[in-house]
C-alpha cells in the first residue's frame, strides 16, 4: 500500500564476527541456539559469501530447534523405533500424524503431542492451544477427528507455590478449563486420558494432548506437494505477534520469569478451528488438495519448509500476501509466528476457485502465498524484494547430536518395606482418596464426551449415581458399522523415575492390559516422551532406556509405533522432571456392543484374578503416598503378559467375562473397589491363596501383568478348561460391603458407599 | 468511595470473543466498525483512602493475569 513505511529485513553481521561473541547473537534474536550452532550458521553464510538477513536467521533458528528437528533424539528413535512396523500400518513416523488400517476401506489417524512449556507460562491459553495443535495435525491428513486424549501431570496442589511460579492449583485448574473449551467448543468428545500429581512437576506440568480420526483409506492427504506450480494456500486464522519463538523457547528450560516469555503465549479460538475442520473436509472430499500441512510449531517457516521439502520440491514465497492481525509486523515475524488455527494447503491453479469458494463459506480468512517450483532454494519475497534465498535440504535437515548418555546405576532391586498399620481399614480409605488414585470425575465431567453420538464407553462408566473408572474408551467411529477403537492413554512416572526400563514396560504393560479387558485387541502404539534436559547424560541415559523398552515390548507383541512426540528441556529450577513417558495404545473392537464394563454386574458371581503376584510395593501408590521417594519399579514378564492375552482372547470370544478390570495404581484393593463402585455392589474376597507376604503387599502392590474377571457361576467350568494364565478363584460379588479376609483374618471391612465417598472427594476436596 | 479495576488483554493478545462479535456485527451489516475491544471492569465500594491499595494487590494477586492482561485502576462516580 502506498505510503505506508515497510520494514524490509535488517541484515545480521556474522562474517569476520569472532566466534566467542555469536552466542550473544543468539541470545539476544532469541534464537535458542547453541556457540556450535551458530559457528554452523556463520560457516553457511560465509560459504555464500553473505551476511543473512534476520528472517534467515530466525528461520533457521526455528528449523534447527528441538521441537522442529528432534536434534537430541532422532539418533535414539531411529535407533529404537525405526524397525517397528506392521503390514497394516499405513504411514508411521513420516506425515504429520500416523495412519493405520481400521478396516477395509478405512484408516484412523492419530497423533499425541505435549505442549507443556506454554501451559507452564498461561496454563489456559497453553492446554487449549495444545488440543487445537492436535485436531490440526489429524486434520491435515484429512480425517475427521473423533476423539480426543489426554495425559496431565502436576505438581503436588498442596505445595503452593515458589517465588514468581504460578500456584499449582491455578495451573490446574486452568489448563483443564483449556482442554474442556476448547473440546467442548469444537464438538469433539475427550474421552480418556491420565492424570497424575508429583512435586517435580510444579512450575513445569505436562500437558500431552492426544487426538485419533477416520478417513477412507483413498482421501488420505499426505504432509508433501509433489506437483511442481501448485499454489500454497495459507487459511483459517490470521497472522500474530503471538507465539514467536515457541519452539525455541521450547528448546530450553522456563525461564524464571513468567513476563520474559509473554511472546510465547498464544490463545486459542476454537471457533475458527471449527470452521477450519469442516471447509477442510469438504475439500477433501471434492477431491482437489494435493497435499496439506498444519501450521504447528516453527509456523509457516517449518510447514512451508517441510511440506515442500519432503516432495522433492522447492517454493518462492509471497510474504506480504499472508492475512495479518498486525499491520506493522516485519517479514522475520510473520514467517515464525505460531498463530493458531492455520492449515497450509497445496492446490492446482485450476481448482483454485473451488477452495477459495468453499473457505469463503466458512468465513475463513485465506491467501495464496507461494507458487511450488523446482530447484533447491526456498526463496522468499517481501513487497518486491529477496528476503530469503536459503538451500532448503540445509535448512531443514538441521544438526543430528548424538550425545553422551550414561545408564542409571546398576543397583540391586532391594524392596521397600513399609511398617504394617495397625487399621489397614483407614489406610484404605485414605488409599482410595489419594491423588493419584481417587476420581477424575470432577475432571472428566467438564469434559463432553458423549458429543459426536459415538461414544460407547467414556472416562466415566456405570449406574447413573454410582459410576466408576472405565480401563479405555469405547468409540464407534464409522455410522455403519459396530467396529471399534478402543483408546487409552497411560503413564507411570513414579515406577519410571524408580527403573526407567521397568517403568515404561510397566506403563506398556498397564495400556495393553487397560485394552484386553475393554474387550479389544491392542493394534497401535503413539508414544509422547516427556524428559529433563538432554545435554545432562543422566537424563539422556533415562530417555533411552525407557526407548528401548518400547522397542522390547512392541517387537514381543507386534504393536507398530505409528507416531510420536518428544518434548526435553523439562525443568523447573535446573530440577528434572520426572521421565514421562506416555503410552497412547488404540486398539480394535470387532463388536462394539461387546465391550467388557469394568464394573461388577450383578450379584452371587465368582470373582477371579489373572496372573501372578510377587507382592513388589516397588514404584507403587503406597509408597509414593507414604513419602518414599525413587523406588525402583517391579520386574514385568513378557510372557506372562502373552499367556493373559491369549487367556483374554479366548474368555471373550466364548463370552465368559462379564466384567474386567486390569490392576495398576493402588493395587488389588483399588481395583477392587472401583468394581465395586460402578453399580454399588459389594464382594466377598479371601486373598490367602495370593503370594506376596504381608497384608500390605497383596493388597496395594501394583506389580505383574494382573487383570480382575467376574464370571457367573455356571460358566465356571468353561472358564477352567480356557484360561492358560495362572488364575486363582478369590470371592464372589455380594452384597454392599467390600470385605477382605486373609488367612482367618479380617483385613478390610469397609462399606461400599463410604469407600466411594472416599475416593469420590480426593480431587475436589483439594480444588 | 467507589474504585473501578478494568481489565483487558495486552495488545497482540489475540481476544477470540471480539473477533467472533465483530464478524458477527459485519455479518448484520455494521459495516463501520474497525475493531472491537472487550474489557471487565470490577467495582469496589472501598472505606477509604488505603482500599485503594489493596484493590491494586487484589488485581495483582488474584485477578489480573500480567502474562496476557493489563489493567487500570480509577475513581468512579456512584
Amino acid at each position: 500500500m502506498p505510503g505506508r513505511k515497510r520494514k524490509a529485513a535488517q541484515i545480521v553481521k556474522l562474517i569476520g564476527l569472532d566466534d566467542s561473541r555469536l552466542p550473544a547473537i543468539s541470545k539476544r534474536m532469541k534464537l535458542g541456539l547453541s556457540a556450535d550452532e551458530m559457528i554452523m550458521l556463520k560457516n553457511y553464510f560465509l560459504s555464500l559469501g553473505r551476511d543473512p538477513r534476520d528472517i534467515e536467521v530466525h528461520a533457521m533458528a526455528q528449523a534447527w530447534s528441538e521441537h522442529c528437528c528432534y536434534k537430541s533424539s532422532k539418533f535414539y528413535l531411529k535407533k529404537y523405533l525405526s524397525g517397528l512396523r506392521q503390514e497394516y500400518v499405513i504411514l508411521a513416523m513420516e506425515d504429520d500424524a500416523g495412519v493405520v488400517e481400521f478396516d477395509s476401506d478405512h484408516v484412523y489417524v492419530l497423533k499425541m503431542e505435549s505442549h507443556n512449556h506454554p501451559s507452564a507460562i498461561e496454563p489456559y491459553g497453553g492446554a487449549a492451544t495444545g488440543v487445537g495443535g492436535i485436531i490440526r495435525d489429524v486434520l491435515c491428513m484429512g480425517a475427521q477427528p473423533v476423539a480426543l486424549l489426554d495425559s496431565l501431570f502436576f505438581g503436588d496442589l498442596k505445595s503452593g507455590h515458589g517465588e514468581g511460579q504460578l500456584d499449582q492449583r491455578f495451573v490446574f485448574n486452568r489448563a483443564v478449563a483449556g482442554i474442556r473449551d476448547y473440546g467442548n467448543r469444537m464438538g469433539i468428545p475427550t474421552v480418556a486420558g491420565s492424570l497424575a500429581f508429583d512435586r517435580s512437576y510444579s512450575g513445569n506440568p505436562l500437558i500431552n494432548a492426544g487426538c485419533i480420526g477416520v478417513a477412507r483409506r483413498k482421501d488420505i492427504v499426505r504432509s508433501r506437494v509433489t506437483q511442481s506450480g501448485d499454489l500454497l494456500v495459507v487459511a483459517g486464522g490470521k497472522t500474530g505477534r503471538d507465539g514467536i519463538h515457541g519452539v525455541n523457547f521450547a528448546s530450553r528450560s522456563v525461564s524464571g520469569k513468567r513476563e520474559d516469555d509473554i511472546g510465547s503465549v498464544q490463545l486459542g479460538n476454537p471457533v475458527t478451528e471449527e470452521a477450519l475442520t469442516h471447509a477442510v473436509l469438504e475439500a477433501m472430499e471434492a477431491g482437489i488438495l494435493d497435499g496439506m500441512k498444519d501450521l504447528g510449531g516453527g509456523g509457516l517457516s517449518s510447514a512451508v519448509g517441510e511440506l515442500c521439502y519432503a516432495g522433492g520440491l522447492s517454493a518462492v514465497v509471497f510474504l506480504d500476501r499472508v492475512p495479518l492481525k498486525e499491520e506493522d509486523m516485519q517479514p522475520w515475524e510473520i514467517w515464525v509466528s505460531e498463530s493458531q488455527e492455520r492449515m497450509l494447503m497445496a492446490i492446482s491453479e485450476k481448482n483454485l476457485p473451488l477452495l477459495d469458494a468453499i473457505l469463503e463459506t466458512w468465513g475463513l480468512d485465506h491467501a495464496v502465498i507461494a507458487r511450488v517450483k523446482e530447484g533447491s532454494n526456498l526463496v522468499i519475497e517481501f513487497h518486491g524484494e529477496t528476503v530469503l534465498d536459503l538451500d532448503l535440504a540445509f535448512m531443514t535437515s538441521g544438526p543430528i547430536y548424538c550425545r553422551n548418555y550414561t545408564l542409571p546405576e546398576k543397583k540391586e532391586f532391594t524392596r521397600t518395606q513399609p511398617k504394617e498399620p495397625a487399621d489397614l481399614n483407614s489406610l484404605a480409605l485414605e488409599m482410595l482418596a489419594d491423588f493419584n488414585i481417587c476420581s477424575r470425575e470432577p475432571v472428566t465431567r467438564t469434559y463432553d464426551f458423549t458429543v459426536r453420538g459415538s461414544t460407547i464407553v467414556g472416562p466415566l462408566t456405570g449406574s447413573i449415581d454410582a459410576e466408576t473408572h472405565s480401563d479405555a474408551a469405547v468409540v464407534k467411529p464409522l455410522e455403519d458399522s459396530f467396529r471399534g477403537l478402543v483408546l487409552t492413554s497411560d503413564s507411570r512416572p513414579i515406577m519410571v523415575a524408580g527403573d526407567p526400563y521397568r517403568g515404561t514396560l510397566n506403563t506398556l504393560s498397564e495400556a495393553y492390559r487397560n485394552i484386553l479387558v475393554t474387550g479389544g485387541f491392542p493394534h497401535s502404539v503413539v508414544d509422547s516422551m516427556n524428559f529433563g534436559n538432554p545435554e545432562d547424560p543422566g537424563q539422556l541415559g533415562k530417555f533411552v532406556e525407557s526407548l528401548r523398552a518400547i522397542r522390547d515390548f512392541c517387537q514381543k507383541f507386534s504393536l507398530p509405533v505409528v507416531s510420536g512426540n518428544v518434548s526435553l528441556y523439562n525443568q523447573n529450577r535446573d530440577q528434572n522432571i520426572k521421565p514421562t513417558p506416555v503410552i497412547f495404545m488404540t486398539g480394535i473392537i470387532d463388536d462394539v456392543r461387546k465391550a467388557i464394563p469394568s464394573y461388577f454386574t450383578g450379584e452371587g458371581n465368582s470373582i477371579y484374578l489373572i496372573g501372578n503376584e510377587d507382592g513388589d510395593l516397588s514404584g507403587s501408590c503406597l509408597l509414593h503416598h507414604l513419602g518414599y521417594e525413587n523406588t525402583s519399579a517391579p520386574f514385568v514378564d513378557l510372557d506372562e503378559l502373552s499367556s493373559l492375552r491369549k487367556s483374554m482372547d479366548a474368555l471373550i470370544s466364548n463370552d465368559v467375562i462379564l466384567a474386567a478390570h486390569d490392576i495398576s495404581d493402588g493395587g488389588l484393593f483399588v481395583a477392587l473397589a472401583e468394581m465395586a463402585f460402578g453399580r454399588s455392589i459389594g464382594a466377598s474376597v479371601d486373598i490367602s491363596e495370593t503370594n506376596g507376604g504381608r497384608p500390605i503387599n497383596k493388597l496395594f502392590a501394583e506389580s505383574g501383568n494382573r487383570v480382575l474377571i467376574e464370571v457367573a457361576p455356571e460358566k465356571e467350568k468353561l472358564l477352567s478348561s480356557l484360561v492358560t494364565a495362572t488364575i486363582k478363584k478369590i470371592g464372589t460379588t455380594l452384597g454392599d460391603r467390600i470385605v477382605i479376609e486373609n488367612v482367618n483374618m479380617n483385613l478390610i471391612d469397609v462399606k461400599v458407599e463410604d469407600a466411594k465417598r472416599a475416593w469420590s472427594e480426593g480431587l475436589s476436596k483439594m480444588i | 468511595m467507589k474504585i473501578a479495576l478494568r481489565i483487558e488483554y495486552k495488545k497482540g493478545v489475540e481476544d477470540p470473543e471480539s473477533s467472533v462479535v465483530q464478524k458477527n456485527a459485519l455479518t448484520l451489516g455494521f459495516d463501520k466498525l474497525k475493531s472491537i475491544k472487550i474489557a471487565k471492569e470490577y467495582v469496589f465500594d472501598i472505606a477509604d483512602q488505603a482500599g485503594k491499595a489493596q484493590v491494586e494487590k487484589i488485581a495483582r494477586d488474584l485477578l489480573v493475569n500480567p502474562v496476557i492482561q493489563e489493567y487500570t485502576i480509577y475513581e468512579r462516580d456512584e
